[in-house]
């Protein structure tokens, strides 16, 4: 059995949070045959790149060598930190994300610190024997497939502005009087997301990891839909009207690219805007997404910071811009949305 | 924003209100509120005209709202801060007012919205930009319209009167985007017999005439013509409905009292078209 006080002492990962941590009561010590969502007890090495975790609490953690902490086993993509793979050796793994999340890390960006080691103890079992994992405590799935509108946030790449322009929508939706659910639909699990989406107003908030998912990277597309779908029939039981959804990392990254080619998930969205930081890029991406009858609603992002580059994004693409201030204001955002109503009430 | 008064006085005649206050912006916006008593009636709002008399808003509507369990605001958009509070364009009375419901706790409910003069401007141009947030619109002798037509330009119309910058608020753009759930809302328009006055109040150039008409008896008519027509266009069925009050010019007190419309507005719709067919026009 497992000591209880090791537990108690351990900085459990927020990624971990739906895992109650009276589960866990047992250990077992074949860490090389942990898969992604299993969690792992492990004690820290040496502190790299992420020297704080994000707690089930919400708050960040400093973290020191010794320490003891409760990740899931997870892969990562992150072009502006480190991809890395849910593999686990029991020499010694890679804390791969703040949120929470150990694996194995491949590359990492130039700017980036080696990531923070972590000596792995064993996978934490519950009474039965059987190896915790973070989808055993998803959200149940819907009897009947939510109906909700769907509007999508997607972009050129990490820190294009998605987030920013998710939690702006969110609030000036809200301040139009929608109820709105905001989620992230692939990505890597994060508090700073959803509480950002929380002070937004959202009604509901929710992310891949409340699906059962550490990070949506190199999971079954089927699993991802399937999540989105979960997360989608939640928001609309606890009364939402709308959701506002954030794709994670840019329009060619693996999953989201494959969500946007999936006919099937994109019959269910009904409109998407696309932050990018540049006209290039605007004019890339509306392009690129234009092969898959994508149309953005409109263009936002860092780009939406400059009025010339604004200008000249909206004369390549014929897509308007609007900024952050033009989300947060109540009559733009219901307008996006009746745009977004009226798209999809055509297509039909 | 705060709830900076409870209500201290109750007689057979006047009923106290809540006093709100909303500062979310850089102007502020006060009200009189009734809250509701009962949770499935449709909270109303009335807004008052250029002569700023929400007062006498609230004493015509409050007895009715009142005994109908229903929650009422009344702004009070006052002339230091809300010098043109008709329009919505650089100067944002429709944010205002949207805090004020919020705080109100109306937030996520449909509401009657009603007003009177220079405040019926404001509640159709409100509902242009908002229609999910209105259940019946109800406009009281507004001296003009913005009318449904995409050919017409801003702010008679909906088609732009130049292009607007990047950031300029587009009220035109926004507008046309709701226009379909615009043209499916409920809307009672209420006239006086006697409005017929081209008073200084009364918005007056060669073309709102032409287009619009002389009064606002006329303009009201043009009006629901105008919304049944451009309605019919997006396949929708109109319901819009034109009454006339026998005996009442320009005046809220007048309309109230005399054509008893705070009565008639809080009333449901259906029961409108029933009780006042003989006075009421179906265009």
């Amino acid at each position: 059995m497992l000591n209880t006080d090791l537990i108690a002492q351990a900085k459990w990962a927020f990624s971990a949070r739906r895992i109650p941590q009276t589960a866990a009561v047992g250990l077992d010590a074949d860490v090389a045959s942990a898969s992604a969502g299993q969690l792992i007890i492990g004690r820290v090495i040496s502190v790299g790149q992420h020297a704080r975790v994000q707690l089930v609490c919400r708050r960040p953690s400093t973290l020191y060598p010794g320490d003891l902490i409760v990740m899931p086993c997870g892969a990562r993509y992150a072009p502006d930190q480190f991809e890395g793979h849910a593999m686990i050796d029991p020499e010694g793994c890679d804390m791969l994300a703040g949120g929470g999340c150990l694996g194995r890390m491949v590359w990492r960006h130039d700017k980036m610190k080696p990531p923070t080691r972590v000596q792995p103890l064993g996978l934490l079992t519950n009474a039965a024997g059987v190896v915790l994992e973070t989808s055993s405590f998803a959200l149940p799935k819907p009897e009947v497939p939510a109906t909700l509108p769907l509007i999508i946030v997607i972009g050129t790449s990490m820190n294009s502005g998605k987030t920013t322009a998710t939690v702006a929508l969110t609030h000036g939706l809200t301040r139009a009087g929608w109820k709105v659910a905001a989620l992230k639909g692939t990505g890597t699990g994060s508090f700073g997301d959803v509480n950002e989406y929380a002070d937004a107003g959202a009604a509901f908030v929710g992310d891949f990891t409340d699906a059962g998912m550490v990070t949506t990277y190199l999971e079954p597309l089927d699993r991802i839909k399937s999540g989105i779908n979960d997360l989608l029939a939640a928001a609309e039981d606890a009364g939402a009207d709308v959701v506002v959804m954030e794709l994670a990392d840019g329009i060619f990254q693996k999953e989201t690219a494959e969500l946007l080619a999936d006919p099937a998930f994109m019959a269910r969205v009904s409109g998407s805007i696309f932050a990018c930081g540049d006209a290039v890029a605007a004019a890339g991406g509306v392009t690129a997404l234009a092969t898959l009858s994508i149309r953005p609603l409109c263009l936002t992002g860092l780009l939406s910071c400059s009025p010339m580059a604004s200008a000249e994004a909206l004369a390549v693409t014929g897509v308007s811009v609007v900024g952050k201030a033009g989300l947060l204001d109540p009559a733009v955002a219901a307008s996006l949305l009746a745009q977004s109503q009226e798209a999809r009430r055509v297509a039909a | 924003m705060f709830d900076f008064t409870s209500p201290s006085r109750t007689d057979s005649n006047r009923i106290a209100p809540h006093r709100l206050l909303s500062k979310a912006g850089k102007t502020r916006l006060s009200g009189r509120f009734l809250p509701g008593a009962e949770p499935d009636a449709t909270p109303l709002i009335a807004l008052h005209g250029i002569s700023r008399n929400a007062r006498a808003l609230w004493e015509a509507f409050a007895p009715g709202a009142q005994a109908s369990g229903r929650a009422m605001l009344v702004p009070r958009f006052d002339a230091a801060n809300w010098p043109q509070f008709q329009r919505i364009s650089k100067a944002r009375p429709d944010l205002a007012l949207l805090d004020l419901i919020q705080h109100s706790a109306l937030n996520g409910q449909r509401l009657d919205l009603f007003g009177f003069s220079g405040g019926a401007q404001l509640a159709h141009r409100f509902a242009m930009l908002y229609p999910h947030r209105v259940a019946c619109l109800h406009l009281a002798a507004p001296g003009w319209y913005c009318l449904p037509d995409l050919q017409k330009a801003w702010p008679q119309g909906l088609c732009h009167a130049a292009r607007p910058g990047l950031r300029t608020f587009d009220m035109a753009a926004l507008s046309r985007s709701q226009l379909s759930s615009y043209l499916a809302l409920p809307v009672r328009i209420w006239v006086g017999a006697d409005d017929v006055a081209r008073d200084a109040s009364l918005r007056q150039s060669a073309d709102i005439d032409a287009t619009q008409g002389h009064t606002r008896l006329d303009r009201a008519f043009t009006y629901a013509k105008a919304f049944a027509r451009a309605a019919q266009t997006w396949g929708i069925t109109p319901n819009i409905e034109v009454t006339v009050l026998p005996g009442c010019g320009h005046d809220f007190t007048q309309c109230a009292q005399v054509g008893g419309l705070a009565a008639r507005v809080l009333q449901e719709p259906n029961s409108i078209i029933r009780t006042y067919t003989k006075e009421t026009i179906t265009c």
